[in-house]
């Protein structure tokens, strides 16, 4: 049987798109949504190891180890914002689209269940601070909602399903940038952009590190309001990491040379962790406890250090102070 | 010589050397190092298992040294940490400063007595048969007045003393004619607690005889803090938090960078404008 150009224009006619603007619509939405993802990507793929450390809070690294999950993640949000950015509306986009940002609301909407229902309480601090939330998590439910799936519905509108499935030159970019993303967060880690990944660096001042937010609004100036004026040297260290237990004795013998900036160690530790290392290591500087909320966003591994001078961060560096850095050195020059 | 006369001489002479050795020691200046001690609030002293709520325990920050003073032990005792040794040192080379601190003279001999151990988180160490230990004290728990507070820890009283608070919020806050209650949340064990609370010690202090009066609910550590019912019902998120009660009817709170200046914050809610100058 010979079809009739009446029969084969037919369904060419239902995959064309219905009406420009819709096309349009559809078009910007996806570029949108794909934008939304890629900035998500941007943050983590810098701090791929903060990203897998949420994957394991979240209890998602049933199956897979938390940081190869990180990279499998990473490459398929780059490569749907990519292909929704570069305006590829076809359903192995839009599938995996919607299967992504369902993933991402059932995050959200579990952590905001637990909370509602006393499971994960939003007081589990140990030390003087409550949960420093940024947004609660009925807040990041709906924000999430409003952001992701307006876009991915709209993105659906006016879809072109005359055009090529796999466009060559823009699945291409896709499927290079996702590899390209999964390189670069593989030696994210080790790649000096400690400044750029965290909220640390040269020329921020003290006052402007802050968690929480309104009346909870908490802020590095006012936690060592010491670092308002004069010269500081601060490490921020987990009170049991060898890097830091090992460097004791040079960091006591800076912070007693009084000729040195003073010498502060921040530490997500309770008062009782933070008595068990005065007793057991003897510190002669001045440890703060401070809320993981207010650290984690400093740093990618810890030990870290800044210098402040005046409330403003003068320097960074990534592990411990370089007279602090190579202890067993320091501690050979030090007794010659 | 007959031994009456003999007997005076030396009497006198033992007096003689006695009151030379008393005013040597008196010139004795104090040690380089082993001085500067503070009174600290953080230890409850046990010997034998019993209480000892008179002994006195100082600690010095820059060695870092703990030296506990009390007639329930022979000697002074010196506990250096990470090192882990105690050692005793005479009471006459204990010399008491005019503001409070203590240092070790300069001839003190220090005789060590052994090690002291962890056990949780308290000190352990034996002092000729007895069992001492250095206990973290336990928490102000409830409603109490400014003056248990500095009571139960001396870095208390010591910070209300060195903070300056803003004169103009203060002379406002002598003026204002509706009953005020600040009902501060702390937490005897947090360190920011120990910071920011003589803070408002010392607005305290500057008010007396005002319209703003002033009361400490002590909380228990975590995780225990956070389930204390009268935290739930005010939600409060952390320490310190001081709620505002004006006329009995909660008009704001005081938290988080609002401790830098906690009298400024104060004037500001209840007067609505923030103080100047600070």
């Amino acid at each position: 049987m010979i079809a009739t150009p009446t029969a084969t224009a037919q369904p060419e006619a239902a995959k064309a798109p219905s009406h420009p603007l819709l096309w349009w619509i559809g078009t910007f939405a996806g570029a949108f949504l794909g934008g939304v993802l890629l900035f998500a990507v941007w943050a983590k793929v810098l701090d791929p190891l903060g990203f897998a450390e949420q994957i394991r809070v979240e209890g998602l690294d049933f199956a897979l180890p938390a940081q190869s999950l990180a990279l499998i993640a990473l490459a398929l949000e780059t490569g749907l914002g990519l292909a929704l950015l570069l305006g590829l509306r076809r359903s192995w986009v839009l599938v995996p689209a919607v299967l992504l940002v369902a993933f991402f609301l059932s995050l959200t909407g579990r952590a905001w269940w637990l909370a509602a229902h006393g499971l994960r309480s939003a007081d589990a601090s140990c030390g003087c601070f409550g949960n420093l939330v940024q947004r609660t998590p009925a807040e990041a439910f709906w924000q999430d909602l409003l952001l992701l799936v307006p876009p991915l519905l709209l993105a659906f509108l006016g879809r072109d399903r005359r055009a090529p499935r796999f466009p060559p030159a823009r699945t291409a970019v896709a499927a290079i940038g996702s590899l390209a993303v999964v390189a670069f967060a593989w030696k994210s880690p080790e790649l000096p952009l400690d400044d750029l990944a965290t909220r640390l660096r040269p020329g921020v001042r003290v006052g402007e590190i802050c968690a929480g937010s309104e009346a909870d609004r908490i802020c590095l100036g006012s936690l060592v309001p010491e670092l308002r004026e004069g010269r500081h040297m601060v490490v921020m260290a987990k009170l049991d990491d060898p890097a830091l237990t090992k460097a004791v004795d040079a960091l006591n013998a800076y912070a007693g040379d009084a000729g040195n900036p003073t010498l502060w160690l921040l530490a997500a530790a309770t008062p009782e962790q933070q008595r068990a290392f005065f007793w057991q290591w003897g510190p002669v500087f001045q440890i703060r406890e401070t809320p993981p909320e207010l650290l984690r966003p400093l740093y990618r591994r810890l030990p870290r250090a800044f210098a402040v001078n005046d409330g403003r961060v003068t320097q960074t560096f990534s592990g411990m102070p370089p007279f602090a850095a190579n202890p067993k050195d320091s501690l050979e020059r030090s007794s010659t | 010589m007959t031994h009456r006369k003999f007997a005076v001489l030396a009497t006198l002479a033992i007096v003689a050397l006695a009151a030379s050795s008393v005013s040597r020691a008196q010139g004795v200046p104090s040690d380089g190092v082993l001085r500067g001690f503070q009174p600290s609030g953080e230890y409850a002293l046990l010997v034998d298992g019993i209480p000892v709520p008179k002994a006195e325990i100082y600690q010095n920050d820059k060695i870092p040294a703990i030296l506990v003073l009390t007639s329930a032990l022979p000697s002074p005792v010196l506990l250096t940490p990470r090192a882990g040794t105690v050692e005793t040192v005479h009471i006459m080379k204990v010399a008491k400063q005019a503001d409070g601190t203590v240092d070790l003279l300069a001839d003190a001999v220090l005789a060590p007595i052994g090690r002291f151990e962890m056990a949780g988180e308290n000190v352990k160490f034996a002092y000729e048969g007895r069992k001492v230990s250095l206990n973290p004290k336990p928490p102000l728990i409830g409603l109490r007045q400014g003056a248990e507070l500095k009571a139960h820890n001396p870095e208390y009283a010591r910070g209300a003393s060195g903070y300056k608070p803003n004169d103009a919020a203060i002379a406002s806050l002598k003026r204002e004619p509706k009953p005020v209650t600040v009902r501060i949340f702390f937490g005897s064990w947090c360190p920011h607690c120990r910071e920011h609370v003589p803070y408002i010690l010392r607005v305290e202090d500057e008010l007396k005889g005002s319209q703003v009066k002033f009361e400490y609910f002590g909380l228990p550590r975590p995780p225990q803090a956070w389930q204390d019912p009268e935290v739930k019902r005010l939600k409060v998120g952390g320490v310190p938090t001081g709620i505002i009660y004006v006329s009995g009817k909660e008009v704001g709170r005081i938290t988080g960078d609002g401790w830098n200046a906690p009298e400024v914050l104060l004037n500001k809610i209840i007067n609505g404008q923030a103080a100047k100058g600070k």
